[in-house]
């Protein structure tokens, strides 16, 4: 021991040194020349360093060492899974760790035997869990095991970043019809082996896929690994994105960090990644469709405006801006931000194929409004030019409750206004009608919804409100 | 025809049993006795990329066997000559090909190439340096079927599978000979198994040299497997001509049947074949 920490103390002091002649690196990188390599989790025992922590959730009792059943040497290692409504924990789940991490970079697969008191499947069983970033998580779903003992292989994708991994193993397992069950494990540790061949890592489920949306913020979706065992056939893992580079094909189009949260800027970007030095299946092409900047900002003083939605007004309580009454509105709602903004996206707005009429709705019912004062109303729109039904021309409705300030009680009134040509596409439009436009608007006291009707089928909304 | 003399460095067996079994460490030289082999017949498979194999050197076998059992081994592909099932690829290698798809009444289609028609030799050493395709059912094989099978039948003509594998074994391969008495199920046979890796993987070269009341099998540099007269079980039937066969069965006796969890396509490549003779 004392020998080694004379030589760590070397080592660093050497490394000190070479820094401090070379301006390359920080101090920060400088670390302890090596984690531990001891490829053993838990053969007859506790390998050194190794701990246990059950999940918070789970039955911390569940696991344990057991003495009689094994499949090579004195133990193994016995979980078991509880009933439902097992007072002491729903589910067996729970972390083996070492801190300091291990050095795995010399192996390329977690190996493991196992069987279990029934035919029956293990939730997820894994490593690269640490109980907190977890960076470098490697799982199989629903392990199949069997009463008979069994060999298992989690590959490692990239060995050469698991310089100081922390999660050594982790599992997870929830009763079956109720019942719980046992399972063992036992030989578990990291090996290297030739026998685990023809890895293939895919993005966006390998496939080379185009992204049609506004500029914005996404995620990088269904990545995977998967490789042949020895027995020939091919074994797939959920594999966390930290595994893979991600490439841009050109980043003032869209920039993908390594968490694999892609920023689009603008069309034709094309997000490739690798592990290691395999190319991974799949890519994606992030097309621009929708804005890629936002509307005019209004101009109109807050205190002429009632506002439905705006970042730049106090908005009213809105109910729902896709209440999807059905069987007609099949309309999808969401939103998103362009440099801070936030804009609504309607798709699938009056869908051809659908026979019945399709439109949307925004409801304030809870809280009516009263635009009595207000001249104006206005909306911005932005068509983009790939929408299906650009010619289509729109209406807008808005419905007043009447006196009741409630629906129905035969007081409740529509005013329509019939657009006479159909959007300009790729800008914003700023849409200004005037209330006397409303036709049948008879009362204005109490205005509950508004209807948004024979848009094109794609469009991006923001600032709406009246005002005079 | 290239006729290049080259000196192959062969083997004797002192001592076959210790480094016969379980693959073989480099540290376990084996003690070589030297023979001089003269190409002479070879196919490089350096033609354009998607065409089929030189036919002046290969012909097909088509179909699901002249007696519509899978070649007598209940094999499921139906044999095409068509590029998607045997062609050159872009790194100057064979490449056979066999798919899940219905083609013909079968379930999977490959190849099966034969030299019958334009090559076979008696004695030699006959090598093809091949990377195995994978998964449980597949059945690749590099072998060797005497000349006179037509007129004497199966097994009197004899055969020696230089290179047999299971799929769902990526890491062993078989060299075995079938003949009178010792064929299917009663041939003579032996496993050459990587230890840590796998045939499908790497290209490596299997080979038999083959002389009189002799065959050697190798894989890469090592003989794994001697067979002589005193070895058989029937009557020495390896002094004839016998042709070269290379296929990708699917399914079979030998091999068992693929599962849903056999990935598809998969694919032999064979870089090359060649064929010497001994000279003095």
């Amino acid at each position: 021991m004392k020998i080694k920490k004379f030589f760590y103390t070397i080592s660093a002091l050497i490394a000190v040194f070479i820094l401090a002649i070379s301006c390359e690196k920080k101090v920060d990188d400088l670390e302890l020349a090596t984690y531990p390599t001891n490829p053993e989790i838990f053969i007859d025992g506790f390998s050194t360093g190794l701990y246990y922590a059950a999940f918070g959730t789970s039955k911390v009792t569940a696991f344990s060492v057991d003495k009689e059943v094994k499949y090579s040497g004195t133990s193994s290692m016995r979980f078991d899974v509880p009933d439902d409504g097992d007072p002491l924990g729903s589910y067996a789940g729970g972390v083996f760790g070492t801190n300091p991490g291990r050095d795995l970079t010399g192996y390329n697969v977690l190996t493991f035997w196992a069987k279990a008191s029934q035919p029956t499947v293990i939730g997820q069983v894994g490593f690269g869990n640490d109980m907190g970033e977890s960076k470098y998580q490697v799982s199989i779903s629903n392990l199949a095991v069997n009463v008979s003992w069994k060999k298992f292989y989690i590959l490692i994708p990239d060995p050469s970043l698991l310089k100081k991994e922390r999660g050594l193993l982790y599992y997870s397992a929830t009763p079956q019809n109720g019942r719980g069950f046992t399972f063992w494990l036992d030989d578990v540790k990291f090996e290297k082996l030739g026998t685990i061949a023809h890895e293939v890592y895919k993005i966006v489920s390998g496939k080379d896929s185009v992204f049609s949306g506004p500029v914005g913020e996404y995620s990088i979706s269904d990545v995977s690994a998967s490789y042949n065992l020895p027995s020939g056939i091919d074994q797939t893992v959920n594999v966390s994105k930290s595994y893979f580079t991600f490439i841009s094909s050109d980043t003032s189009k869209a920039v993908i960090n390594n968490n694999g949260s892609i920023t689009v800027k603008n069309s034709g970007g094309v997000i490739t990644a690798k592990v290691g030095h395999i190319n991974a299946l799949g890519s994606l092409t992030m097309n621009v469709t929708g804005p890629n900047i936002a509307a005019p900002i209004p101009t109109v003083a807050a205190a002429n405006v009632i506002s439905v939605y705006s970042n730049s007004y106090t908005n009213i309580k809105v109910d729902s801006y896709d209440p999807y009454w059905a069987p007609w509105m099949t309309t999808n709602y969401s939103t998103f931000k362009i440099n801070g903004n936030d804009v609504i996206r309607y798709t699938n707005f009056n869908d051809i194929n659908n026979s019945k009429k399709v439109y949307v709705a925004i409801t304030f019912e809870s809280i009516p409004i009263n635009i009595s004062t207000m001249t104006h109303f206005h909306m911005d729109v932005w068509v983009p030019s790939t929408s299906p039904n650009l010619n289509n021309k729109f209406t807008i409705k808005l419905i007043d409750f009447g006196a009741g300030g409630t629906y129905g009680g035969g007081d409740d009134v529509t005013g329509t206004y019939n657009n006479p040509a159909s959007l300009a596409t790729n800008q914003w439009v700023g849409i200004e009608i005037p209330m006397s436009g409303f036709t049948g608007l008879t009362t204005k006291a109490h205005l509950a919804q508004m209807i948004l009707d024979n848009f094109p089928t794609d469009i991006y909304v923001d600032n709406i409100y009246f005002h005079n | 025809m290239k006729t290049n003399s080259i000196k192959i460095v062969s083997v004797a067996m002192y001592s076959l049993l210790l480094v016969a079994f379980l693959g073989c460490k480099k540290d376990n030289e084996q003690k070589l006795e030297q023979r001089n082999w003269q190409l002479v017949w070879s196919d490089e498979f350096n033609g354009t990329s998607g065409t089929s194999p030189d036919t002046s050197n290969w012909k097909f076998d088509i179909g699901v066997g002249p007696n519509f059992d899978g070649w007598g081994n209940s094999e499921l592909e139906y044999y095409t000559n068509r590029t998607t099932n045997a062609s050159i690829d872009s790194n100057g290698n064979l490449a056979i090909t066999a798919r899940k798809e219905s083609f013909g009444g079968s379930s999977f289609t490959s190849s099966r190439l034969i030299t019958k028609a334009s090559f076979s030799q008696t004695y030699g050493r006959f090598e093809a340096r091949i990377k195995a395709p994978w998964g449980p059912g597949i059945w690749p094989a590099f072998w060797l079927l005497g000349s006179d099978v037509d007129s004497v039948k199966w097994p009197q003509c004899g055969e020696i599978d230089i290179m047999e594998l299971r799929g769902q074994n990526p890491n062993m391969i078989n060299g075995t000979v079938h003949g009178p008495g010792y064929s299917g199920g009663n041939s003579i046979t032996k496993i050459f198994a990587l230890d840590n890796d796998r045939f499908d993987v790497n290209f490596h070269v299997f080979a038999v040299e083959w002389g009189k009341d002799y065959i050697d099998f190798f894989v890469d540099k090592t003989l794994y497997h001697r067979i002589t007269p005193d070895n058989i079980t029937g009557k020495w039937v390896f002094d004839h001509p016998f042709f070269i066969i290379m296929n990708v069965a699917v399914g079979g006796n030998y091999v068992g049947f693929p599962s849903n969890l056999t990935p598809f396509p998969q694919t032999m490549l064979v870089d090359y074949v060649r064929v010497y003779k001994e000279v003095n």
